[in-house]
C-alpha cells in the first residue's frame, strides 16, 4: 500500500512548466493518458506549450481544453527557444522520434529552463538512435523520463515486493506468453502503415517484448545474461478489417515479425526464461493474452491479463507461497489474489510516473531517497524509468535480432558494470 | 431506500435540513462560525455554504450489513464538516481541498471538461480518494437528474475546506461521513440552493461509493449518516429494500439509557488492511453461503457484494425449498428468530472444518474447480489468507443477526418490570455480540478485549467493539449514574498507560446523544 495521505502535493514552488509535443484534443495516445492523469496533478503541472506540425490542432487543442497557460507552436526552432518550459512531454510517432529529439536539443541550447525530457517508448528506431539521444541527453545534462510505465503498475509493484521480499524463495524459471495485438491474420483499416513495416522499430518485438520484458527485469531485480531468439514472418500479407472487425476484401503487406520465440537466463541465480510472442489474431480461446508465470522455491506468482499489454492494462496477480524464515513443512501456504477492479490503468500507471517525477522535482516524498543526479531507475522502487534505464531495453532488442539472424545464443555485453550498479534497495515493507 | 415513520412520533423531515444563518441550531454555532473563519483565512473569501455529516456507533449489529441483516446504529455528535465556494463557470473547474487536520496534505485536481468520470486509483491510500468517491456518485446522480446540464459538460469548480472530529480509523466511520459531506456538497454545489436533496437519495447513492476505494462495505454507515434524527437511534434494513426507522430509547423510570464511546486509540484502516481484515471477511461469508447452497441443492440469485449471493438469500432459498416458503423473509422479529435458528443448526452440521478451508477444501465443497473458485470468489478485491474460516464466519453472521432481533424487541418494548430488566437483557446481547466478534469473527484486538473487560467491571452493563474492529472504538452501555465511574476507570486502567497522541480524555471518551444526519449551513 501506498501512503500518501500526509504528502504534500501542492507544492511552494511554481508547477513545472510542461511543454507538449503530439498533444491533440481529438486523437493520439497522449490526450487518452497524459493528459487526464496531468489533470490530477495541476500544482505540479502546467501546460505552458503545444506542439503540432499544423498549428491548427495546436490552438484548438489549447481552446477545447482551456489550457490557458499554454501558446500554440507548429515547429520545432520556436518551440525549443521558448524559455517557458521546464519538461518536454514527446509523444509522436515512434518513427518522427529522432529527428524532433535532435532538433529539439540542436535549439534549445541557450534555453536553460528545460530541465526534463520525458518520452514515448521506444526511443527511436533502433538502439543506434537510441544510443545517440541517450548520449545527447546525458550531455545535456537533463533529467530523462522514459514512459516504460509497466514499472508503475500496482501489479508489477506488488509482484516486485513479494519476489524481493523472498516470499517466492529462490526464483527456479519463468514462462512468458504475451499476444501483441495488430500482428496477426487481421489489421484494421485504419490502422497506419509504419506500424507493420520492420525499419519503422515499432513492431512486437519492441512494443510488446520490450514492455514486458522490462517489466520482468524489474520484478525479478535482474538483467539477462544470455539470449537466443527466432523471430518469423508467417504473415508476410494480412486482410482489412472495418471498425465492426468485418472483412473489407483488401489486403495489404507485412513486413514487421508475427512471432517472437524468446529464451534466455537471467544473471541472478541463472533462471531459464522462456517466451512466446504472439502477433494478433486470431486470439488464444484458452489461454490469457498475457502471462508471466514466476516459480519459486517457496511459491509461485503470476500475472495475467486480459489483453496483451501488462504495461496498460489491468492485471490479476495470483501468489501462493510461505513467508521467509518460516518453517515451510509446518504452516499453511498463504494464497493472495490481488486485483483492482476500478483501477484506470491506462490513466493510473502514467499518472503514477508523473507522481514520481512530482516527487523528484519538489522532494514531496519523505521517503524517497533519489540521488539529486539521478541518472537511472535500475530496480529501485521509487524514481522513474529513464533514458539509461530504455538503452537496456533497446540493447535486449537489438541482441534479439542478431541472435535470429546469426541463429546461436549470445552472451549480455556489459554486463561488468550493469551488476556493479543494480541500483536495488531494500524491499518495501509488506504491510 | 425508505425513511420509515413507523416507530416515532416526530414527523421526520424527508430531505436534508436546510439551516440559513439565523437559524443554527444552538450547539453547533461555535463550529460554524470556526469553519466560515478558517475557510476564509485559507481562500480569502468567505464559503458559499457548509455541509455536514455525523459518524456514528452502532449499538449491534456488526460485519452483517453486507449480508444483508439488519442493525442498530445510531449517529453521533462527532461530524465531518465540509465549507464549499463554488467557482465561476468561467474558471477552470478545478477542486481545492485543505484539511484542518494536517496529517491530510492539501490537494489539488481538475475535473473532466466533458463530464467524464474522474479516475480513482485504489492501490494508493490518500484522503482524497473518498473526496473522490463522493464526488463520484454526487455527478452520476446528478447526470441521471438533470440529465441535459450534466450528461456533457464539466461539475463546477470548488474550493473545499474540511475539519472533522470523528476519529478516523476509529470505527465510527469518519469514512462515511466524509463521503456523505461530499456528495451532498457537490449536489449543493451543481443543483443549487433551491434543490431540496431527498434523504432517500442520498443515501442510496452514498452506500456503495467506498467501493470505488476498494471497501466492499454494506450501507449501514451512510444510512445512519444521512438519516440520523436527534435523540433517535436507527433500525437500518437492507432487504427487501434499504430502509431506516428512527426510534427513541424506552424511557426507564429511574435512570437514562447511556451510551459511552472508548476509543482504543489502535487506528484501524479499512482500505490498507481490507486483503487480510475486512474484504477476507466480505469473501469468507459468500464463500460460506455457496457451500451451504451447494449442500442443500438450492440456487443464490447474483446479489450481495461479490453478486455470488448471501447468507440471508441463502436463508430465503432453504426456506423456500424445504419449509414451503413462498416469499423471502420479510423482516417478522419472530419469524426471523426462528428461521435464524433453523441457521445456526444448519452451520453446525454443514461447515465441519472447523480449522478452515483450503482453496481446494473450498471448492470442493462448493463443486468446481480451483479456477473456477479464484475467479469467482477471489478476483473482486484483493485478499490473502491461508485458511477461509467458513463455520466461524458464517456461526457468527446467523448469531448476530439474531442478537439484533432481540435487541429491537428491546428498544421497542413498552415498559419493564424494573429498569434492570433493560440494561441486564441489553448488556448481556452486546457482550455476547462482543464475544463472538472476537472469537467467531476474529475482529477484536486485545485493546478492545481490555477496554471492555475494565468497562463491565465498573458499571457497564454490555461492551463491545463497535465499526469494523481490529481497533478502533468501543460501545458501552452505561446508565447515567455510572457514566463517571466508567470513565474514571478508563483514565486510570486504561489511558493512563498510553500515548494519547496529544489527545484529551474527553477526546477519547465520548458520551453522545444520538444526534442529527446530514444538513446543510447556507452562508448569508
Amino acid at each position: 500500500m501506498n501512503y500518501r495521505s500526509a504528502m504534500s502535493t501542492i507544492p511552494k514552488a511554481n508547477p513545472l512548466r510542461v511543454g507538449f509535443v503530439g498533444l491533440a484534443a481529438n486523437k493520439g495516445w497522449a490526450i487518452k493518458s497524459h493528459y487526464p492523469a496531468m489533470m490530477q496533478l495541476p500544482s505540479q503541472f502546467q501546460i505552458t506549450a503545444v506542439l503540432n506540425l499544423d498549428l491548427e490542432v495546436s490552438q484548438t487543442t489549447i481552446e477545447k481544453l482551456k489550457l490557458k497557460h499554454a501558446k500554440p507552436f507548429a515547429d520545432i526552432v520556436s518551440f525549443a527557444k521558448y524559455d517557458q518550459i521546464d519538461l518536454v512531454v514527446i509523444s509522436v510517432n515512434v518513427p518522427n522520434f529522432y529527428k524532433l529529439v535532435i532538433d529539439l536539443f540542436k535549439y534549445s541550447q541557450e534555453n536553460e529552463n528545460f530541465k526534463y525530457l520525458f518520452a514515448e517508448w521506444s526511443l527511436g528506431r533502433n538502439l543506434e538512435e537510441a544510443q545517440e539521444i541517450q548520449e545527447l541527453a546525458s550531455q545535456r545534462g537533463i533529467h530523462t523520463v522514459v514512459s516504460l510505465q509497466g514499472r508503475k503498475s500496482p501489479y508489477v509493484l506488488r509482484a516486485k515486493e513479494l519476489v524481493s521480499g523472498g516470499y517466492i524463495g529462490e526464483i527456479n524459471s519463468v514462462e512468458i506468453a504475451v499476444i501483441g495485438g495488430f500482428y496477426g491474420y487481421e489489421r484494421p483499416v485504419k490502422s497506419p502503415d509504419y506500424l507493420y513495416e520492420l525499419e519503422s522499430g515499432v513492431n512486437l518485438i519492441s512494443v510488446a517484448f520490450g514492455h514486458t520484458i522490462d517489466i520482468l527485469q524489474y520484478i525479478t531485480s535482474s538483467y539477462f545474461s544470455q539470449v537466443n531468439a527466432m523471430i518469423f514472418n508467417n504473415i508476410p500479407t494480412q486482410k482489412l478489417v472495418d471498425e465492426n472487425g468485418k472483412l473489407t476484401g483488401a489486403t495489404k503487406p507485412k513486413t514487421a515479425p508475427d512471432h517472437l520465440l524468446f529464451q534466455g537466463s537471467l544473471t541472478q541465480g541463472n533462471v531459464p526464461v522462456s517466451c512466446s510472442l504472439k502477433g494478433g489474431t486470431p486470439v488464444k480461446k484458452f489461454t490469457k493474452n498475457l502471462i508471466i508465470d514466476i516459480h519459486g522455491t517457496r511459491g509461485d506468482l503470476k500475472l495475467e491479463g486480459d489483453a496483451g499489454f501488462a504495461e496498460m492494462s489491468n492485471l490479476v496477480l495470483y501468489f501462493c507461497g510461505g513467508k521467509p524464515n518460516e518453517d515451510s513443512s509446518t504452516s499453511a501456504e498463504t494464497m493472495e489474489i490481488y486485483h483492482l477492479r476500478n483501477y484506470n490503468s491506462i490513466v493510473g500507471n502514467i499518472l503514477r510516473l508523473y507522481e514520481a517525477i512530482a516527487d523528484f522535482h519538489f522532494k514531496t516524498n519523505p521517503h524517497s531517497k533519489l540521488p539529486k543526479d539521478f541518472a537511472r531507475q535500475g530496480f529501485r522502487f521509487d524514481g522513474f524509468p529513464t533514458f539509461s534505464d530504455a538503452l537496456e531495453v533497446h540493447k535486449l532488442i537489438d541482441l534479439v535480432t542478431k541472435s535470429h539472424k546469426s541463429g546461436s545464443s549470445l552472451k549480455v555485453p556489459g554486463l561488468s558494470h550493469l551488476s556493479a550498479t543494480l541500483d536495488t534497495e531494500a524491499p518495501q515493507s509488506d504491510g | 431506500m425508505i425513511l420509515s415513520n413507523e416507530l416515532t412520533s416526530l414527523e421526520l423531515s424527508m430531505s436534508v435540513p436546510t439551516f440559513n444563518d439565523s437559524h443554527i441550531p444552538e450547539c453547533l454555532k461555535p463550529v460554524y462560525a470556526d469553519i466560515k473563519t478558517d475557510f476564509a483565512a485559507i481562500y480569502g473569501r468567505k464559503p458559499d455554504f457548509v455541509t455536514r455529516s455525523p459518524g456514528r456507533v452502532n449499538l449491534i449489529g456488526e460485519h452483517i450489513d453486507y449480508v444483508d441483516f439488519s442493525v442498530l446504529p445510531m449517529a453521533i455528535e462527532m461530524a465531518v464538516m465540509c465549507a464549499v465556494r463554488v467557482l465561476p463557470s468561467n474558471e477552470i473547474p478545478s477542486v481545492t481541498l485543505t484539511n484542518a487536520d494536517p496529517l491530510f496534505a492539501q490537494r489539488r485536481f481538475d475535473l473532466p471538461l466533458n463530464g467524464a468520470d474522474i479516475s480513482i486509483d485504489p492501490s494508493v491510500s490518500d484522503w482524497s480518494n473518498y473526496f473522490k468517491c463522493g464526488l463520484l456518485v454526487a455527478q452520476q446522480y446528478l447526470k441521471k437528474k438533470f440529465p441535459a446540464k450534466f450528461e456533457e459538460t464539466t461539475l463546477g469548480g470548488l474550493e473545499v475546506y474540511v475539519c472533522g472530529n470523528v476519529f478516523t480509523g476509529g470505527g465510527l466511520s469518519s469514512s462515511a461521513a466524509f463521503i456523505c459531506a461530499v456528495a451532498l456538497a457537490v449536489i449543493r454545489a451543481n443543483a443549487g440552493k433551491s434543490f431540496d436533496v431527498p434523504k432517500q437519495e442520498l443515501t442510496q447513492i452514498t452506500a456503495k461509493a467506498e467501493h470505488y476505494v476498494g471497501v466492499n462495505n454494506g450501507g449501514m454507515d451512510q444510512a445512519a449518516s444521512v438519516c440520523g434524527e436527534v435523540d433517535h437511534a436507527l433500525y437500518v434494513e437492507f432487504k427487501p429494500e434499504l430502509k431506516a426507522t428512527p426510534f427513541r430509547f424506552p424511557q426507564l423510570r429511574n435512570s437514562e439509557i447511556q451510551f459511552v464511546i472508548a476509543n482504543t486509540t489502535v487506528v484501524s484502516n479499512k482500505v490498507e488492511t481490507g486483503p487480510v481484515n475486512y474484504n477476507l471477511r466480505v469473501v469468507e461469508v459468500t464463500v460460506a453461503a455457496n457451500v451451504l447452497s451447494a449442500k442443500y441443492g438450492v440456487v443464490l440469485q447474483r446479489v450481495g457484494n461479490l453478486e455470488k449471493g448471501t447468507l440471508r438469500e441463502f436463508m430465503d432459498a432453504y426456506y423456500g425449498r424445504y419449509k414451503g416458503a413462498t416469499q423471502p423473509w420479510d423482516g417478522n422479529i419472530e419469524q426471523g428468530i426462528i428461521r435464524l435458528n433453523e441457521m445456526l443448526k444448519l452451520v453446525d452440521e454443514t461447515l465441519t472444518e472447523r480449522e478452515g478451508y483450503t482453496v481446494q477444501q473450498a471448492s470442493n465443497a462448493i463443486n468446481c474447480s480451483v479456477q473456477e473458485f479464484t475467479r469467482d470468489y477471489l478476483t473482486n478485491f484483493p485478499v490473502r489468507f491461508q485458511v477461509l474460516k467458513l463455520y466461524q464466519r458464517a456461526k457468527h453472521v446467523f448469531s448476530e443477526a439474531l442478537r439484533v432481533l432481540e435487541a429491537l424487541k428491546l428498544m421497542t418494548q413498552g415498559s419493564f418490570t424494573d429498569d434492570a430488566q433493560f440494561f441486564d437483557a441489553f448488556g448481556q446481547l452486546m457482550n455476547e455480540s462482543q464475544k463472538s466478534c472476537k472469537e467467531l469473527y476474529e475482529c477484536s484486538c486485545p485493546e478492545t478485549d481490555e477496554i471492555c473487560r475494565i468497562a463491565r467491571a465498573n458499571g457497564s452493563y454490555g461492551s463491545r467493539l463497535t465499526g469494523a474492529g481490529w481497533g478502533g472504538c468501543t460501545v458501552h452501555l452505561v446508565p447515567q449514574s455510572k457514566v463517571d465511574s466508567v470513565r474514571n476507570a478508563l483514565a486510570e486502567q486504561y489511558y493512563a498507560k498510553r500515548d494519547l497522541k496529544g489527545l484529551t480524555l474527553d477526546e477519547v471518551v465520548l458520551v453522545s446523544r444520538p444526534d442529527l444526519g446530514s444538513c446543510i449551513f447556507e452562508v448569508s
